[in-house]
C-alpha cells in the first residue's frame, strides 16, 4: 500500500479546482498536474468525459467533499461517503478530501462550512466521524481547515493544537488552506506563521489558495476576487518551509476574466520555483 | 390487365402494404450499404478537421452559415436583429477571415444588407468548396454517386405509386371504395419526401470523425455551455459543429429558420438534434456563466 509521502508525490506541482468555465482552458494548460472536483456536482459517481479526459492524460483526479459535516454530532452519512467512494474508485484518485467543519444540525442545512467547537469533548466526536469516514473509504482522507465565519466562546484548543490533534489521532493527511488560514490571522488574530511552524507539515497533501475581500472589516474567502498579497505571503512561507508542497488554486466565479486567473496560477509557479531554489541553495547542491 | 391489378381490392391494399414497407426497408438498407462501402475506400489522408468542415459535416450549409453569422455578429461585422430575418454589414471584416464570413459579408453588397436567401445563393460557391473537401476526404458521399444511389433507394417506391395511382383511378371509375388506398398513396408521397430530401449523406468515415471530435473536445463543450463569451472565435465554431443550433442566439436561430423558409423547409438540417427556437432564446451570447445546460448537446 502506498505511504503518505508517495501519495503527496502523485500530485504535480499544481492544481486546479475543476469547473465547467474552466474546463478548456485546464486542458490546454500542460503545466497543471492534478485536478480537485467537488463530488457533490456528480451525484451519480461519475464524472464527465472533459474528466475523464484529462485523467487518461495522467492527471490525478481528487474528489473534495463539502457536504460530509465531519465536525456535527452526527455520525456522517453512508450515502455521502458512498459517493466520495464511488468517484474516488472512477478516477483512480489517491486522496479524497473534505472539510473540518458542520454544514447541517437539528435536521438543518447551513448552506456554509461552520467552524468545529476547539473543545476535547467535541474533538472525540469529530475524531469517531473521521474514523467512520476513513473506514469507510477506499483512499486516504486528507482534512481542510476551514475559515471561520464566528469563534465559539468556549474554545478550549487553539486553532494549532485542534488541527495537530486531529491528524494524530485520525492519521488523516491535511489540506491545509492558505487562504482560510490567511482569513482567520485577518478576522480572529491567527498567527499565522506560528501556525505553519507547529503544524506536521509532512502530513500536508496539499495546499489550497484562493482569492478573497475584506468587507465592513471582515475577510471572506470568496473563490471569486484575487488572490490577496497577504495570502501569496503566506503562501511563500508555507513552500519556504515545505518546497515540494503541491498547490491548487480554487475560483468558483468570475470566469469572464481568465487571463488573471492564467496570471495567479503562473505566481504559484513562481512562488513554487523560488522555493525551490531556495531550498537547494541552503542545502548546497548545485 | 396484368397482376396486380387482378388482384381484389383487401387483396391489392395487403399487397401495396406490404411491398411498401418492403420498398423502405431496401431503401434505408441500400443507405447503410453504401455508406459503409464506400467508407472502405481510400481517402484523402487528413488529421483534422477545419473547423467550417465540421459545421458542414454535421449540420450542412444552414449550420455552417449560422456559425459564420455568430461569428461576425460577435465581432460586431454583422447585425442580424433580433429575429434574423435580415443581415446588415456594420465594420469590415478581419484580414484572417474566413471565406466563407468574407462570402457572407460579401453578399450584403453596396446596400450592407442580405436576405437569408440571398445569403444562401451567394454563398454557394463557398458551401460547395466545403462540400467537396469533406467528399475528397470521405467524410460524405459523392454527390453525383449519391443521385445514382438515390435513384436506385425511391424507384421501387415510384413504381409502387404509380401501381397505386392507376389502381386508384380504376377504382374510382368503376364507383370502388379507394379511401385505404389513397391513405397509403399519401403516406408513399411523405416518404419519397423524406428519402429524396437528405441532401448530404455522411459516411461511417465522416460519423467516426464526429464521435471522436466530441470526445476529445468534450472540455471544449463544458466550456461552451458555461462560459460562452469566454470562447476564442475559433472555438465557438468548433463548438457549434460539435453543439449544432444549442450553442446559437435568438437571432442567428431565426436566421437559419429564415433559410430553411427560403428553401421550401426541404432538406435535413444535418445530424445534430437542435433545441430550435426553445433554446435559442437560453443559449448562445446570453449564456454567459449561466450555461446551456438544459439545451444538452
Amino acid at each position: 500500500m502506498m505511504d503518505q509521502h508517495e501519495r503527496q508525490g502523485q500530485l504535480g506541482a499544481l492544481g486546479v479546482g475543476w469547473r465547467p468555465q474552466l474546463a478548456l482552458e485546464i486542458e490546454r494548460r500542460q503545466d497543471i498536474g492534478f485536478v480537485e472536483i467537488v463530488a457533490e456536482s456528480f451525484p451519480n459517481g461519475h464524472v464527465p468525459q472533459a474528466i475523464m479526459n484529462l485523467r487518461e492524460r495522467g492527471l490525478p483526479v481528487i474528489p473534495h467533499g463539502v457536504g460530509l459535516s465531519l465536525c456535527g454530532a452526527q455520525p456522517p452519512s453512508a450515502e455521502r461517503l458512498a459517493l466520495l467512494a464511488k468517484l474516488a474508485r472512477h478516477c483512480e484518485s489517491p486522496w479524497i478530501t473534505e472539510h473540518l467543519a458542520f454544514v447541517r444540525a437539528g435536521g438543518m442545512e447551513s448552506g456554509h462550512l461552520l467552524p468545529p467547537q476547539r473543545t476535547w469533548e467535541a474533538l472525540d466526536v469529530v475524531v469517531e466521524n473521521i474514523e467512520r469516514a476513513q473506514a469507510a473509504l477506499p483512499v486516504p482522507l486528507a482534512l481542510e481547515n476551514p475559515a471561520a465565519l464566528f469563534a465559539w466562546p468556549s474554545d478550549q484548543l487553539s486553532l494549532v493544537e485542534y488541527l495537530t490533534e486531529v491528524l494524530r489521532r485520525t492519521g488523516a493527511g491535511l489540506l491545509l488552506d492558505i487562504s482560510n488560514l490567511f482569513a482567520d490571522a485577518c478576522n480572529y488574530g491567527v498567527d499565522a506563521l506560528q501556525v505553519l511552524d507547529r503544524l506536521p507539515l509532512e502530513r500536508v497533501a496539499y495546499a489550497h489558495l484562493a482569492g478573497g475581500v475584506a468587507c465592513d472589516g471582515f475577510y471572506s474567502d470568496t473563490h471569486a476576487h484575487p488572490v490577496p498579497e497577504g495570502a501569496l505571503d503566506l503562501l511563500r512561507e508555507l513552500l519556504a518551509r515545505r518546497p515540494d508542497c503541491p498547490v491548487l488554486l480554487e475560483r468558483d466565479e468570475n470566469f469572464g476574466d481568465l487571463a488573471s486567473w492564467h496570471a495567479e496560477l503562473d505566481v504559484v509557479l513562481t512562488a513554487q520555483a523560488s522555493a525551490h531554489r531556495l531550498a537547494a541553495e541552503s542545502s548546497g547542491v548545485a | 390487365m396484368p397482376w396486380p391489378f387482378t388482384l381484389s381490392g383487401p387483396d391489392f391494399l395487403l399487397f401495396y402494404g406490404l411491398a411498401f414497407v418492403g420498398c423502405l426497408f431496401a431503401a434505408f438498407l441500400l443507405k447503410a450499404m453504401h455508406v459503409s462501402l464506400v467508407s472502405e475506400e481510400s481517402f484523402e489522408q487528413r488529421s483534422e478537421l477545419e473547423p467550417y468542415e465540421l459545421t458542414f459535416l454535421s449540420g450542412g450549409p444552414e449550420l455552417t452559415l449560422a456559425a459564420a453569422c455568430a461569428r461576425l455578429e460577435t465581432n460586431g461585422v454583422l447585425d442580424l436583429g433580433r429575429k434574423g430575418r435580415k443581415v446588415q454589414a456594420t465594420d469590415t471584416l478581419p484580414e484572417d477571415a474566413h471565406g466563407i464570413e468574407k462570402a457572407i459579408v460579401s453578399a450584403t453588397g453596396k446596400s450592407g444588407k442580405a436576405s437569408a436567401a440571398a445569403l444562401r445563393l451567394r454563398c454557394k460557391k463557398e458551401l460547395d468548396r466545403l462540400k467537396r473537401s469533406l467528399v475528397r476526404g470521405g467524410y460524405l458521399l459523392d454527390p453525383s454517386r449519391s443521385l445514382a444511389f438515390q435513384a436506385l433507394r425511391v424507384g421501387p417506391l415510384v413504381l409502387l405509386g404509380l401501381v397505386g395511382v392507376i389502381r386508384l383511378l380504376r377504382g374510382l371509375s368503376n364507383g370502388r371504395p379507394v379511401l385505404f388506398l389513397a391513405a397509403f398513396l399519401v403516406l408513399t408521397v411523405v416518404a419519397l419526401i423524406f428519402l429524396a430530401g437528405e441532401e448530404h449523406t455522411i459516411t461511417e468515415r465522416g460519423k467516426r470523425a464526429l464521435r471522436g471530435l466530441k470526445e476529445r473536445n468534450a472540455a471544449l463543450q463544458e466550456s461552451a455551455r458555461s462560459n460562452w463569451s469566454a470562447l476564442s472565435g475559433r472555438d465557438q465554431i468548433v463548438a457549434t459543429g460539435l453543439m449544432g443550433t444549442a450553442v446559437l442566439s435568438e437571432s442567428v436561430l431565426g436566421l437559419m429558420s429564415s433559410m430553411r423558409r427560403s428553401q421550401g423547409g426541404s432538406g435535413s438540417s444535418g445530424l445534430i438534434s437542435s433545441c430550435g427556437a426553445t433554446c435559442g432564446s437560453s443559449c448562445g451570447a446570453s449564456c454567459g456563466g449561466g450555461g446551456c445546460g438544459g439545451c444538452g448537446g
